[in-house]
This record gives structure tokens, sequence and C-alpha cells, in this order.
């Protein structure tokens, strides 16, 4: 069973983004890399099935040189290899595109299963999955939480999850692509034997120049810090005025009673 | 449809999402927005209902429920290989529609539908998607359309190159659609019968009744990834119960399984409107806000002053939640809260 996984190197979130002067960017010099989240979870869904049917697990990404971090961490998990696709401006391609240069890059791979995340935490679209099954015409499903193959390994149901905590249970033949949600399991965290090994682990870098990037249909005009929907009262003081001042006002607005 | 010779420019087109019978409740922001992008593009809405029996005009609930709403047409579709969601039937279905008429923008939820099947239609149009859109700027061929980036703590502006424009809309993100219109219900024919649905739908599996309802709750103490492990996720609990309430958590508390999970709020777990929701250690991604920002009265109790969820909240506080929270159920003992 060989599985393909797609990861995204993406800031940690508890970062304080400030924007270039283009207010296109964000400035990125001084950020933690890390990878997605959703991404986590699909690579060691991978590596769980791995372990039980054998065969490969290859690790394919866009990004630029924060990348390679993050797919060294999935090696250092249990991936086997990886493709690596060098772009310093992948930000400016939109989700479709990304979906066909990942294509492009690993179709002489034939994999039974395609893991993705449901989306990447920055640009939260949950496009690339779906539109790469589609780009490599295999069935799919979304916001998938459980996973169980068929004996024979040919067939595969999944929980996916709808609006609301219910659940759709799916079929489908392999070849597919499933998009994962977090909670399908616990991510585990590389051995230290598995970080050594990860070192010697093989990473194809693929450079792409800006017109493989090709021209983007959805094109960002501008990034900007929202605009609070309400008016919020931030209590000052240590912790124990704060908390003086929050009960007293919880108690005006009676919302004990 | 391309008889129908009008001075409008062309059609949005709504996929009407509904599951078991009945019309998801999301779907009137969504036809909401299309109206309001109707307006900038002076272009017709059309609900589209893709269902496997004949929608007869007056005894089909799910037309029923969309007959009322201030819209210009309803165009169903309708096959047994339509009676459950697939992407394939889907994409197949709105891209037929699309060749059929001069359509603008195909609109659906940001849902696991929307999200599930529009990539697929993008490819196959090689046209842009948008997901997630809760705005709208600007006219004619030069809208702008606005989304949260980097967790909600930044908002992107886009601009899209291609036609017809594929938009999912995020939920809770426009006000209902008005009540008051006669649409016409127009029944569309489209061959499927070389179309094969390769996701077999077997069953939808609902969540557990039981436990505590969350949703009957006048005061919620939720917690969230910044109690760092299980054990620490007690002090929410003691603040719950300090201050007569229930405790409940963000999604990657019961991913992790710190607490049950039919303590999640959000939009794949409980939507809750108590008096008084306490959110500590969360930072307001959108999936969780939209499962809270109806409460009365907020509290946002994070360290960190960007956290999208002083964006709802009424009160807040940036602090280290392992201090406040002790102070907290000191004061609620003192003062006496309930
Ligand atoms: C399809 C889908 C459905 C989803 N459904 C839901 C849902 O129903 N409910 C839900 O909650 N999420 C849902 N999510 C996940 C959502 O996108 C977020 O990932 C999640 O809400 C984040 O949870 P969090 O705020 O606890 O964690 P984080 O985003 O990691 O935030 C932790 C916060 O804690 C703060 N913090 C850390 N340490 C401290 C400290 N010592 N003191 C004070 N503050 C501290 C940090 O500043 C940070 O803001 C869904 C996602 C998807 C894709």
């Amino acid at each position: 069973m060989n599985i393909l996984v797609c990861v995204k190197a993406v800031p940690d979130m508890e970062s304080h983004f400030t924007l270039q002067s283009d207010s296109l960017h964000i400035e990125d010099s001084n950020l933690v890399y890390k990878m997605n989240s959703f991404d986590e979870c699909a690579v060691e869904e991978a590596l769980k099935m791995k372990e039980k049917n054998g065969g490969e697990v290859v690790i394919v990404s866009l990004g630029d040189d924060k990348t390679v971090q993050v797919m060294r961490k999935a090696f250092a998990m249990g991936a086997d290899r990886g493709v690596f696709l060098n772009n310093a401006s992948f930000k400016d391609t939109d989700a479709l595109t990304v979906a066909g240069l990942l294509h492009k890059a690993v179709s002489d791979f034939k994999p039974d299963l395609i893991l993705t995340g449901i989306q990447a935490e920055d640009d939260i679209q949950a496009q690339v999955g779906p539109a790469l099954a589609e780009l490599f015409g295999v069935p799919h499903a979304s916001v998938v939480v459980s996973v169980v193959l068929s004996e024979d390994a040919k067939k595969i149901k999944v929980k996916r999850e709808l609006e609301g905590g219910t659940l759709e249970v799916v079929e489908m033949s392999l070849p597919c692509l499933l998009t994962i949600q977090t909670g399908i399991n616990i991510p585990r965290y590389p051995s230290l034997p598995g970080i050594m090994k990860a070192k010697k682990k093989e990473i194809k870098e693929i450079k792409l120049s800006e017109s493989d990037l090709g021209s983007s249909k959805v094109e960002r005009v501008t990034l900007l810090e929202p605009q609070p929907e309400g008016k919020v009262e931030i209590l000052q003081g240590d912790a124990k005025s704060v908390a003086t001042q929050l009960i007293s006002k919880l108690k005006e607005r009676k919302v004990f009673n | 449809m391309e008889e129908e010779e009008n001075k409008m420019a062309g059609k949005i087109l709504v996929l009407i999402e509904h599951r078991e019978g009945k019309v998801l409740d999301y779907n009137w922001g969504n036809l909401g927005f299309a109206v309001t992008l109707a307006n900038k593009l002076n272009a017709e809405v059309s609900a589209v209902i893709l269902s496997a029996v004949i929608l007869a005009q007056d005894s089909a609930s799910l037309v029923q429920s969309v007959k009322s709403k201030k819209i210009n047409e309803i165009i169903t579709v309708h096959d047994p290989k339509l009676e459950k969601y697939s992407p394939d039937t889907y994409a197949y279905v709105m891209q037929n529609l699309v060749s059929q008429g001069d359509i603008q923008v195909v609109v659906a939820g940001h849902t696991s539908i929307g999200w599930d099947f529009l990539p697929k239609l993008a490819v196959r149009l090689n046209v842009g998607l948008v997901s997630e859109v809760n705005g709208v700027e600007g006219e004619g061929e030069n809208l702008i359309f606005k989304r949260q980036v980097y967790n909600g703590k930044l908002v992107e502006k886009v601009r899209v190159k291609s036609k017809p424009y594929l938009l999912t809309v995020e939920r809770g993100g426009f006000p209902d659609i008005e009540e008051g219109g006669t649409p016409q219900v127009s029944n569309v024919s489209v061959d499927l019968s070389q179309i094969e649905v390769r996701t077999k739908i077997i069953e939808y599996v609902k969540s557990e009744k039981g436990g505590v309802d969350l949703t009957k709750s006048s005061i919620i103490v939720s917690g969230g990834r910044g109690l760092g492990k299980k054990e620490n996720f007690q002090i929410v609990k003691d603040l719950a119960e300090a201050l007569g309430g229930d405790y409940a958590a963000s999604r990657p508390v019961v991913d992790n399984e710190w607490v049950e999970r039919d303590r999640q709020v959000g939009s794949s777990g409980k939507t809750v409107k108590p008096k008084l929701y306490l959110a500590c250690g969360i930072s307001g991604a959108i999936q969780h806000l939209s499962g809270m920002k109806k409460s009365d009265v907020i509290v946002a109790l994070n360290k960190d002053p960007d956290a999208p969820i002083f964006g709802v909240a009424t009160y807040g506080v940036i602090g280290d939640l392992f201090e406040v929270i002790p102070a907290l159920i000191e004061e609620a003992k003192k003062q006496g809260v309930h």
C-alpha cells in the first residue's frame, strides 16, 4: 500500500503577525514554522496504515526553505521519502495552481491512497485535497475522522464529519483521496532513532521557476487586521484585581441570577 | 433557460444543501449573500435543489421551504443518483447547469458539501474558487471578496480573474434571506446515465444523546489548547463549579481526549447561547466562534492580545490563565455568586 501525504509548513498561529509594507504578505523572517496540524494527523494515519499493510509513505510539499524541516519531521515520525517543490513565492499561488503543481510533481508515482489535511491553518481554504482528487481522477472524501480498510485492501470505509457533529459513513474503492480532520488520531512524537534516520532519507528537490507557478486566478489584493465586531472592554490590573472587577461586573449584569 | 431573455446580466446559482429531507439552516445566509451579490452584478438569484424525486411545485417540502424566499427562481434537477450527496454527481450537475446558461456565480456553503465538491468543479471549469467568503465589496467587474486567514488573525481581500466565480460562504457570515418572494420553479433535466457515483453513503451516525446538554446551560466555562495538558483542565472544571455553570471545550481539547466529545462547542460540536460564556485559552477560530458568539456575555481570557476571541468578547482579560483562573475561583467564593 503506497501512500502519498501532502504537507505544508505553516507559522505557529500564536505568533504576532505583522504586515510587510506591500500589505500583501506577513513579515515571516522571525516566525517559527511547523507542520500544519491537520497534515500531522494525515502523516500519522498514513504511518498506521503502513505499519499494518506495508508499502511506502511519500511526503510531498510545496514551499520555501522552511519546508525542509517539516518534511524531516514527517520522516522522523516514519515516512520514507519526500518530494519538495521549492519556490519562495509559492504563497502567491492560488489553491488550484498548488494542486496542479503537486499533481505534476508526483504523477509518476501511483499511490493507492492520497492523504491531505482538510485545510492549512494559514490560508484556511480546504481546496487542495478535493482538487487534487479530481486531477488524479480518483474519488475522495473530506473531513475524515476514521478509516477502515477492507480485508483485501481494495475498499475503504471512512467516517466523515458533517456540521453539528453528525458523521457520514462513506465507502469507496482505492485508489482514493482523503482529507483528514484532527481527532482521527493523536500524532506520535518522533523517536530519537527516528530523528537520526530522518537525516538520511531522500528529499527530491524540484526548483520551480516563476513561469512554473503560472498565473493564479484568485489574487490577493490586500491583507489587513480584522475590525472587531463589538467593543471589548479589556480589564486592567493583576490577576486578583482583574478577578474582583470581572466578578463584580458579571454580578451587575445579573448573569448569575 | 437560454430563451429567458431579460435585462438581467445572468444568474447566480446557489446550491441548496439538504439532508434527509431537510434544508440545512445555513442555506438562508447563503441566499442572503447571493442577493447582496446579485444587486452588485445586476443578476438574478436561482436556488438549485438536487433530489432523487420530482419535486412537484406544491407538495415537496424541500421546494416548499425555499418558495417563500425573495429570490428569482428555483431550479430543480432530479435523478435517482441524486438521492444522497456525492461529489461526482453534484460537480457534474452544476457543471452542466453552468454550461446551459449565462451563469455569473456559483455559491455553496463553506460546509462538508460546499468545500467538498466546488474544488472539483473549479478544476473542471478551470476557474478560481474563493473559500469561506464573509464580505464583498465593489460593483460589476470589480468585485473584491473578503475572508479570514491566519486562523482569523488577519483578513485578506481577493480578486478573481476568471468567470463564473465559484464561492463558498462563511456559515453565519450573512443575514438570512428575506421572506416574501414568489420564485418560479423550473425543472431542468440533466442526463446522469454516464456518471458513476464512486462514493457510497452507507449511513449517518448522529452524535450520541445523553451526558450534559450544553445548549440549556446558562453559564459555560470553556477551556482550550492553552490549558496545555489534560491534568490542567481541572481548573476549568473548578471555575465552572465555582460559578455554578457547566464546563465545555474547544476541539483540540476533545481531540486530545482531555474531556468528553459532548462538551465540544463549535461548528462540529454544540451551538450554545448561555448568559455567560467564559473562554479560557481559546484562540477564537471561526469554527469555535460559530458555536458561541451569540452568547449574552462573553469573557475572553488569553495571553495573546491578538487572539480573535477578543473580537467577539464583552470583557477581555489579557493574561496567564493559570494565574487568573485561581483568582476568579477565589473571588467567586468571596463575593458569593450563587
Ligand atoms: C471542519 C472543521 C471543524 C471544526 N470544528 C470545531 C469546533 O466545533 N470547535 C472548535 O473549537 N474548533 C473546531 N475546529 C478547529 C478550529 O479551527 C481551531 O483549530 C480550534 O478551535 C482551536 O482551538 P483552541 O482555541 O483551543 O486552540 P489554539 O488555537 O491553539 O489556541 C490556544 C490559545 O490559548 C492561548 N494560551 C496559551 N497558553 C495560555 C495561557 N497560559 N494563558 C492564557 N492563554 C493561553 C493562546 O494564546 C491561544 O490563543 C474545526 C476545524 C475544522 C477544519
